[in-house]
């Protein structure tokens, strides 16, 4: 267990300071921007505009990629770990404990970059508020998990993580309503939030396709890893 | 007795090669330093070869904690476990290798305690080195085999003496690897020696474990420091041509440190004490020369 717990502090140790808060901050601005203006254009469809195409469409992932690029120093996650496994710590366990955390971090994310975008483009006066910020925030939260997982297992390919690559893909594909969309978190999180389904699935199937698919990513990222 | 072994390692300008280390002191010389680290990462476990694999007792050391817990080491660029102090980070190394030894005891060891404070972002990685030293003696009488790399660098915060010393008498029952730059370094360190050349390993010989190396020592007064010399039980012969004295004995280290202490008391002057031994780069152009001959 001294690994995984030192997996999970290195972790958070690559967060803090200063820089770790930029995602959130200017994440968290550029959301509220996105969604003041998506409420100006359309004020009955703007939370739901502003959190399908940019919150989670665009800052969210961005967010992702910037956070996995900060801990793995623009290489592989194992990177991050390396002064565990210098010393012979077990290289499994620590990146357990670094993705939980970041994973963590990242759903904190989602749910705060929900919260400013509702409660930016809500109209005022208009009911469901409530509603909206639970359900978009939950959404937010599972969106951040299911990137982290995803993110931890590209970072495992290449010799600096494929983590580009794989978000590249998942704009192609899972901006798409095909089969092709299935793998990837955009799709079904546009779906949990009232969008076009993949292949017509119904919500609770792309709530149970999301959390499967974090489980799956996370368990090829550790199958994968060394001891 | 712990063997550690690379078998058919391939990695970048490495290999092909396969070696054993059986218990028992082997200098891995090269000049290309970039293949030597990366040479003592793969030994250590730290790296993972493009191809082959490293072992200690045929257990291999990148996917077993284990196995990476039996060797000690100190490598070019070292890390430590994540932790603010340079106190809790030791503490934290230690722990994962299982060793029951305290961050103070450890660090002492090397005369280092003053350092237990420090914070572990402000190090440098001559000192991060020098820590990964520590910690490597704190564990070697754990350990079944000790690869060092480069350990007589200048920017190393320990006394050769004490490495070689410390190589020397761990030698006796494990596997020791030190890797480093220059054959005259190996010289002083005995034992066999191994050169890595464009990659690959060529056994050079067995260096004798006192190794017989003259000191040049230049002086204007040399044959009346030479007589001095003789006194000395560590040295075996001095032999006196103009100016310059070639002194012949045992450890070189205490040899030189007692020249100048005997120059000092006799108000002898001293130009200059020198280990002279060939460059890699020579002795590799006389191989090849006898080789064409």
């Amino acid at each position: 267990m001294k690994s995984f717990e030192l997996g999970a502090r290195a972790a958070l140790r690559s967060q803090l300071r200063i820089e770790g808060a930029l995602p959130l901050l200017v994440g968290s601005f550029l959301c509220a921007a996105s969604a003041w203006l998506e409420r100006n254009i359309d004020s009955s469809h703007g939370v739901d505009r502003a959190l399908t195409r940019y919150s989670f469409g665009l800052w969210l992932p961005l967010t992702a990629y910037l956070i996995w690029q900060r801990a793995s120093g623009s290489g592989r996650l194992e990177s991050l770990i390396q002064g565990v496994a210098r010393h012979a710590g077990n290289r499994r366990r620590a990146l357990a404990g670094a993705s939980l955390v970041l994973g963590g971090i990242l759903a904190l994310h989602g749910l705060c970059f929900a919260s400013v975008t509702v409660l930016t483009a809500h109209p005022s006066g208009r009911s469901g508020f409530a509603s909206d910020l639970l359900v978009s925030g939950w959404v937010g939260a599972l969106a951040g998990l299911a990137y982290a997982a995803w993110l931890t297992v590209a970072s495992g390919f290449g010799n600096r993580g494929r983590r580009g690559g794989l978000l590249i893909l998942d704009l192609l594909f899972g901006s798409t309503i095909g089969v092709w969309a299935l793998p990837f978190p955009r799709a079904h999180v546009r779906n949990l939030l009232g969008g076009v389904p993949p292949v017509g699935l119904a919500q609770a199937a792309s709530s149970a396709f999301l959390i499967g698919l974090t489980l799956l990513a996370l368990t090829i990222a550790l199958l994968r890893a060394p001891d | 007795m712990s063997v550690l072994s690379l078998t058919g390692i391939v990695d970048l300008r490495l290999g092909p090669l396969s070696i054993a280390f059986e218990p028992g002191l082997t200098c891995l010389v090269g000049d290309d330093l970039e293949a030597l680290a990366r040479l003592a990462d793969i030994l250590t476990g730290v790296r993972k070869p493009r191809r082959g694999v490293a072992s200690l007792d045929g257990t291999a050391l990148h996917s077993s904690p284990a196995a990476r817990a039996g060797v000690a080491s100190m490598l070019r660029d070292e890390l430590l476990p994540p932790a603010p102090t340079l106190e809790q980070a030791v503490t934290l190394a230690l722990s994962l290798r299982g060793v029951n030894t305290s961050a103070r005891e450890s660090l002492a060891a090397l005369g280092l305690e003053a350092w237990l404070e420090l914070a572990c972002a402000e190090l440098s990685a001559p000192e991060l080195r020098t820590i990964a030293l520590a910690i490597a003696v704190a564990c070697s009488e754990r350990a079944g085999a000790l690869v060092l790399y480069d350990p007589l660098a200048g920017s190393c915060h320990v006394a050769p003496g004490f490495v070689i010393d410390l190589c020397r008498r761990l030698s006796l029952e494990r596997s020791v690897v030190v890797l480093l730059g220059e054959l005259a370094q190996a010289v002083r360190f005995g034992g066999r020696c191994v050169l890595l050349e464009r990659g690959r390993i060529s056994p050079f010989g067995a260096l004798a474990a006192t190794p017989p190396v003259a000191l040049l020592i230049r002086s204007p007064e040399a044959p009346r420091f030479a007589d001095v010399l003789r006194t000395l039980p560590a040295v075996t012969h001095v032999e006196v041509t103009g100016s310059e004295l070639r002194v012949s004995g045992g450890d070189v280290n205490t040899i030189s440190m007692e020249a100048v202490r005997l120059a000092l008391a006799h108000e002898i002057a001293l130009h200059g004490i020198e280990l002279p031994a060939p460059s890699l780069a020579e002795q590799l152009r006389r191989r090849l020369q006898q080789e064409v001959a």
